[in-house]
């Protein structure tokens, strides 16, 4: 137990330390030290409730998946912008709001949030709530919902789910 | 080209940005207002921060505006979803059906 927790705190503190050194981009010693110190308080004080280790395949074997992810959601995001700024600079305001309900295939809570996050960010859908049985989503326009289960994203998810 | 293409990034996010202030004024109600901000915003910011990119070239500030950009696409949808949460648990009234149904509220 104490040694699991061990090994959580330290990589904490590594995370954190290489963040501190990315965002302030400064090799000077003091500014090092400063930032190991407030890494290591942070780590102790918040190891509960921050960022939680959980036992997960190698990230090497998905990486090629996360890859595809990122550019699939981009591709979305592009397509959702086009299509919500047509809908509000067209003069008649073309929109049928509602929130329905979708099942949930998703297993883990990692995939579960980012396919939370990829439904807010893709067209048109808006993620009200999320748990392990449905989801429920707001949809701006009623066509709209019929697509949601066709997004490439989830697919994608589906798949890196299945790595191990 | 550099410059042509800077300005086309900071002109097309400007752009977006108008889309999501007049999107917010038009829709209806919470959930429709927040699609307006989280999709136009996303794309409105990430394209300035791209121009901005480009225009630092390589170097320790391109990074970081790399960083913030990520960041304001995680907390950006996180947070919308916060407050469709939020409304939808307190029973803020909602619209639904087509538009003409509720034209003049």
């Amino acid at each position: 137990m104490w040694q699991e927790r061990k090994r959580e705190i330290i990589c904490k503190i590594i995370v954190l330390f290489f963040f501190w050194l990315l965002i302030s981009w400064d090799l000077d010693w003091s500014n090092l030290l400063l930032g190991f110190f407030f890494s290591t308080v942070i780590s102790f004080v918040m190891s509960k409730e921050l960022l939680r280790a959980d036992e997960s395949p190698p990230l090497l074997l998905r990486s090629h998946l996360l890859v595809n992810f990122v550019f699939a959601l981009i591709w979305e995001v592009i397509k959702a912008n086009l299509l919500v700024a047509r809908i509000i600079l067209d003069p008649k305001l073309p929109i049928s709001p509602n929130i329905i309900e979708i099942p949930q295939k998703l297993k883990l809570p990692v995939t579960q949030a980012l396919w939370g996050n990829s439904i807010t960010l893709t067209p048109g859908t808006l993620t009200v709530d999320i748990s392990d049985e449905r989801i429920l989503v707001h949809i701006i326009d009623e066509e709209i919902g019929k697509r949601i289960q066709q997004n490439p994203v989830q697919k994608i998810l589906l798949k890196m789910e299945k790595v191990n | 080209m550099r410059e042509f293409l800077i300005l086309f990034f900071l002109l097309a996010g400007v752009f977006f940005f108008t889309v999501s202030t007049i999107g917010l004024l038009r829709l209806p109600d919470v959930y429709c207002r927040l699609h307006a901000n989280t999709k136009t915003d996303t794309l409105g910011i990430g394209l300035i921060f791209l121009s901005l990119i480009i225009y630092e070239g390589l170097s320790p500030v391109s990074v970081k505006l790399g960083i913030i950009g990520i960041f304001t696409w995680i907390t950006n949808a996180t947070s919308s979803h916060l407050v469709a949460r939020a409304s939808y648990y307190t029973d803020v009234k909602y619209f639904r059906g087509k538009r003409k149904d509720y034209d003049h509220s």
